[in-house]
């Protein structure tokens, strides 16, 4: 594995192949994320180098792939929230939500168009967001989720479970006439 | 038949707009993980002598007992 060569060889090849393979995805995970293209260069140099620093802390109980996402995820996520570059509609203007009325499924997701995908994920809460993509584009387990957010499994399910019913509200919201 | 999946796609779609990063990220990286090399390799070289400089300043010695050197099998014991 290129991790544990890496970390045993110290050799910059190693690491350069990590760059190589997983920069792509970071890179397009950041930019879904911040929605800025220079912000996202930023943000990718930076979680490589939390990368080089902690690496040695990568005990290899998880992919290496959801360790380096969940890292992605937590930077976006700082972020956004240092800089109050949130979206429109701030967590509190969801309080009304009823949760139990509002589920979406996961094929009404998953089967969201892409164009329409996107403008409701630009327009979710930045929590929200991560948790969705975790799920439908990581494919990660609740127990991963949890693990990566440091949360328990409980509190993602039912975060989950909002953010899938703010999802769904917003879709209809601007969706509904077509 | 598999199931679709328009989050991956937008992710797909993503990697193909954006390409790759700019080159001059990975170069940045590179220069980086240099500078850290380099400090770790001072930091090791140097401390422990820093180290030994600072306890002599407070007032301390450095008569730290030694383990006596293992002898070579093959060492002719001096006579006493």
């Amino acid at each position: 594995m290129l991790v544990s060569q890496y970390l045993l060889t110290q050799q910059q090849w190693y690491f350069n192949e990590l760059y190589e393979r997983y920069s792509p995805k970071v890179f397009a995970k950041c930019i879904a994320l911040l929605k800025d293209e220079v912000w996202a260069q930023d943000a990718l140099q930076d979680i490589f180098i939390k990368v080089v620093l902690r690496l040695s802390d990568f005990g290899e109980r998880s992919k290496f792939s959801t360790w380096l996402y969940s890292i992605t995820y937590n930077y976006c996520i700082d972020q956004v929230r240092k800089r109050k570059y949130d979206v429109l509609m701030p967590d509190e203007s969801w309080d009304h939500l009823d949760v139990s009325d509002e589920t979406a499924d996961d094929k009404y997701l998953l089967e969201t168009k892409i164009q329409e995908l996107k403008v409701v994920m630009v327009e979710l809460p930045v929590t929200d967001r991560v948790l969705l993509l975790m799920k439908y584009q990581d494919d990660l387990s609740i127990r991963d989720i949890a693990e990566s957010m440091n949360k328990t499994e409980s509190a993602i399910k039912m975060q989950l479970l909002r953010a899938k019913a703010k999802f769904k509200n917003l879709h209809e919201k601007l969706f509904k006439h077509q | 038949m598999e199931q679709e999946n328009n989050f991956k796609a937008w992710e797909d779609e993503l990697i193909r707009n954006h390409n790759r990063p700019p080159s001059h990220i990975g170069n940045n990286l590179r220069q980086n993980m240099g500078f850290f090399r380099l400090f770790g390799d001072l930091f090791e070289l140097y401390m422990p002598k820093m180290f030994k400089i600072i306890v002599q300043v407070v007032g301390g010695t450095d008569n730290v007992p030694q383990t006596p050197r293992r002898q070579p099998p093959n060492t002719i014991q001096e006579q006493p």
